[in-house]
């Protein structure tokens, strides 16, 4: 039996991978400050009705989470120091407007594109991972489900390209 | 009754393996415990260790590269994996290496060890249709044995991110090689008639040495089934061992009478290795691993001739495993695993247990 459904998942996923070419890169319904993203896999092959924003259980959630995880970065040694001087109650709402956007919330995110944001902080690989556990750690610790932490992840990852090395 | 002369020549020393096995596991929980110069990278998201060596599953490479180094960083990992089954058991221990998880250099040494009676079995049966031709062999007496062989492994990763590309279907693919030798090719066993043999060459392979090339390809779909990540990967594999390498490379079947070639098949064959793992919970994963063999020593004229003609067939092996990663630095891999006809041991289900350290 596993074997087969090995087999299986393999076959799928040959399948999928003879498409990739024609994969999208841009976002091209939403605004331009998503435009360094696009939709997660989960999302686009999601069947299930509702958005992410309405499973999570709305801004508020996010914002909470949100507001955690900030917190938890600027005491993060390895990546604190890139917050110096940042507005953080400034900082705390323009990510939980661009997850609520991304979670398909009824938000926008005015801030700045991904690049721009990031532009010569010379972020590394090491430190993008050191916010996405910090983020991890907070949805954790706000009761957030494992399936949907893993969800939020698959909105941020993608952004890993115009966050490090700008 | 023994044997005058020891029937087994020892060439290898227990007490320095074990040993280096201590070692080992001392270095991993050593390893496990030292949390501040571990790399960046995400929990799972190196792989464990493939039973030879190279970042993967347990039974075959991912297109990962091994340890918790990024782009700008070194990573690494030390494993010790045991897998048993009533006669037959099977260590590996190594480490590796992943230089800005780009590269990855592994090094590995596996040990399989065969219960006297199979030794004793196989023995007999290779040499069984010699004595109407060359009259009765004689006791025939054999202490257990080992078959001993070390992998150096390199992988270089082409092109993808597994883990973050979540926006297109793209896997990460990798490129690997592994170069295996044999060190009890050709000796270890005193057999009648044949003098000094070792248990691979008796049973019709060519080469003590030979070297796989595979190419991985691994995606990491986060949150898609029922939010769960998951891992999917397939390796298409190049090569010419028997049964990993443990029973040699190739096949070369010479008649022991007269030295006249009866069979040579010496090409590389392709292979094909698929696995799923699924993170069921932020620590745990579990998943199903398949992996195909060539199959290249059963059937052949000599050991037909012989009286063993499907002694050492091989067929194609899967297994179930269970990972638990309590932290970036240690996991534990817990498998069951079906390798299906070993000499004397038809539909093999083995246990299988990995400890593995990275930083």
């Amino acid at each position: 039996m596993h074997l087969i459904k090995s087999f299986t998942v393999s076959t799928c996923l040959v399948a999928i991978l003879a498409g990739c070419g024609t994969v999208p890169t841009h976002d091209v319904d939403g605004p331009a400050d998503v435009k360094n993203y696009d939709r997660s896999l989960y999302e686009r092959t999601s069947v299930t009705g509702s958005s992410l924003y309405d499973r999570l259980g709305g801004r508020n959630v996010i914002a909470e989470f949100v507001d955690d995880a900030v917190e938890r970065i600027l005491v993060n040694d390895r990546i604190a120091h890139h917050f110096d001087g940042v507005d953080i109650p400034d900082l705390k709402f323009h990510l939980t407007e661009q997850i609520c956007q991304l979670a398909g919330g009824p938000c926008v995110y005015e801030g700045m594109d991904m690049e721009s944001a990031h532009f010569a902080l010379d972020i590394t690989a090491a430190e993008f991972n050191a916010l996405v556990e910090d983020f991890q750690q907070a949805m954790r610790a706000n009761d957030v489900a494992y399936g949907l932490e893993n969800q939020v992840l698959a909105l941020l990852a993608p952004m890993k390209p115009a966050v490090i090395r700008q | 009754m023994r044997c005058p002369v020891p029937f087994i020549r020892s060439h290898w020393n227990k007490g320095l393996h074990m040993k280096i096995a201590r070692i080992i596991i001392a270095l991993t929980l050593l390893l496990g415990t030292q949390a501040h110069a571990t790399g960046g990278k995400l929990l799972g998201t190196g792989g464990v260790t493939q039973f030879e060596g190279a970042g993967g599953g347990g039974l075959t490479p991912w297109a990962l590269i091994t340890g918790m180094g990024t782009e700008d960083e070194i990573g690494g990992s030390a494993h010790f994996t045991y897998l048993g089954i009533d006669d037959y058991s099977l260590s590996s221990w190594g480490v590796g290496a992943g230089f800005h998880d780009r590269l990855e250099l592994s090094l590995a040494r596996q040990k399989l060890d065969v219960d006297q009676i199979i030794v004793e079995n196989t023995a007999a049966a290779l040499i069984g249709g010699l004595e109407p031709i060359l009259g009765d062999p004689g006791p025939l007496q054999a202490a257990s044995t080992s078959i001993e062989m070390d992998i150096i492994g390199a992988k270089l990763r082409l092109f993808g991110d597994a883990v973050f590309d979540q926006a297109s279907f793209v896997p990460q693919v990798s490129l690997g090689v592994q170069h295996k030798r044999n060190r009890d090719f050709g000796s270890g066993v005193a057999v009648p008639y044949l003098g000094d043999v070792g248990i691979p060459a008796l049973l019709g392979a060519r080469d003590d040495s030979g070297t796989d090339y595979y190419l991985s390809a691994t995606k990491v779909f986060l949150g898609v089934p029922a939010g769960r990540n998951l891992l999917l990967n397939g390796t298409l594999r190049a090569t010419r061992a028997n049964a990993y390498g443990l029973l040699g490379f190739g096949r070369e079947v010479v008649n022991p009478l007269d030295g006249e070639l009866l069979d040579r098949d010496n090409s590389h064959k392709l292979e094909y290795e698929f696995s799923a793992a699924l993170f069921v919970h932020p620590n745990v994963v579990v998943g199903a691993e398949y992996r195909s063999q060539s199959n290249r020593l059963a059937d052949q004229p000599v050991l037909g001739l012989l009286g063993a003609p499907d002694l050492a067939r091989e067929d194609n092996v899967y297994d179930v495993f269970v990972a638990w990663l309590p932290n970036k630095q240690l996991s534990v891999t817990a498998a069951w695993v079906n390798l299906g006809n070993l000499p004397f041991q038809e539909s093999s289900n083995a246990a299988y247990l990995s400890l593995q350290a990275s930083f």
